[in-house]
């Protein structure tokens, strides 16, 4: 009873071990859960997301770094993509005219008032 | 006779959490529900469910004969059939006691299954530990699962393994029977409580059974607790499950401790940190 009460004193403040339990868990599936995917898969999408990018931007080179980063209980899909320029594809490049356009029409209606006083 | 029944894989990952257990009275309890139930072993060289429900004795024909190539050495798979003497609508299906444990294969534990549902409510499969070949045969013709744990670190970390491999192999939404939880341990944050475990597993929960000393003693004697004229809260514990897989709406049980009285009371002051 004793010494009961004395071990209890000093291990006071420490988390309990319910709380240690789901905590060291939690860590351990981050990582558990994420550590299935194939390098084939992991390929494989690597392939697919470069797809996609480009048909947006101009890349450096067509290389793309995917890979998975683990920090404390949480995982994240990091994609490194360094990039040139927005590519004038359809809807962008529509988007950029349509931008010009007003810029232009700004710049003359401008320039008349500049003409009246 | 076309009864078309389901079969349900019960699984966990780690060994000596209770799947056997669970298995043996869940089929007990479903048959005495009046629903035709067949326990099928598929924990081949480490069979025990014959053990569990007392029909060791009996074992003549086992799974493998009734899957045998060769015509002479093959039996009928209701021959390989043990019908429980106690409860007429339960029936088991032995492994083999066999070293080989890819002695079958996914295929063929399909097509076995698959013939049990013709006559059978509910086909349970007993899946041994692990998640090897053993593993992918058990899951191998099941329409749902079954995944026992207990509320320890191993038990929890294995049990989600096991969950992830179903999911990929389609096997999807299965359901969680949270085994030998200590009501009291919960109460001292010295274990992880129900809502603990499903928090950090994300599936639904079938059912919780307290730990009991009755499992050990319902073992020696090779009589599934679910028999007893005054169940335990565990052997209740398995009935409303069982009533909850025939689609009963059945509340969970409040595992509560008891109230500890004065003393306890100040002992329990003493104790907390």
């Amino acid at each position: 009873m004793v010494f009961d009460l004395l071990d209890k004193l000093f291990t006071r403040g420490q988390p309990n071990s319910r709380q240690q339990a789901c905590d060291r868990l939690k860590m351990v599936l981050a990582y558990d859960r994420t550590a299935d995917i194939s390098s084939e898969t992991m390929e494989n999408m690597r392939r697919e997301i470069l797809q996609v990018v480009k048909r947006y931007f101009e890349l450096q080179d067509d290389e793309l770094e995917v890979g998975l980063e683990r920090s404390g209980s949480a995982t994240a899909l990091i994609a490194n993509i360094p990039i040139r320029r927005v590519r004038p594809g359809d809807d962008t490049g529509a988007f950029l005219a349509t931008a010009t356009k007003l810029e232009e029409k700004g710049l003359s209606e401008e320039s008349s008032k500049i003409k009246e006083e | 006779m076309s009864t078309s029944g389901k079969v349900i894989v019960i699984t966990s990952g780690k060994g000596g959490v209770g799947k056997t257990t669970t298995s043996a009275n869940l089929g007990m309890a479903l048959a005495s529900m009046g629903k035709k139930v067949v326990l099928v072993d598929a924990d081949f060289g480490l069979r025990n469910l014959d053990l569990l429900l007392g029909l060791e004795n009996r074992v003549v024909y086992t799974i493998l004969d009734a899957l045998s190539e060769n015509e002479s050495d093959r039996c009928r798979l209701d021959q390989a059939l043990i019908k429980d003497k106690r409860q007429p609508n339960l029936a088991l299906l032995p492994a083999a006691q066999t070293r080989d444990k890819s002695a079958i294969t996914p295929e063929q534990m399909k097509s076995v299954t698959a013939e049990l549902t013709e006559s059978y409510d509910f086909v349970l499969v007993d899946c041994p530990a692990g998640i090897e070949q053993g593993f992918k045969n058990a899951i191998a013709g099941a329409s749902e699962a079954i995944v026992v744990t207990t509320p320890e670190v191993s038990a929890v970390r294995d049990a989600d393994r096991v969950i992830g491999l179903m999911e990929a192999s389609g096997l999807k939404h299965p359901r969680l029977i949270l085994n030998r939880l200590r009501p009291h341990m919960v109460e001292e944050n010295n274990m992880m409580s129900v809502e603990d475990v499903l928090d950090i597993l994300a599936i639904k929960l079938l059912g919780v059974v307290p730990e009991d000393e009755q499992v050990i003693i319902t073992t020696n004697k090779g009589e599934p607790m679910v028999l007893s004229a005054t169940p335990t809260q565990a052997a209740q514990a398995f009935l409303n499950i069982a009533r909850r897989m025939l689609g009963e709406d059945v509340p969970f049980l409040s595992l509560q401790v008891p109230d500890p009285g004065f003393m306890g009371k100040l002992k329990a002051l003493f104790r907390r940190r």
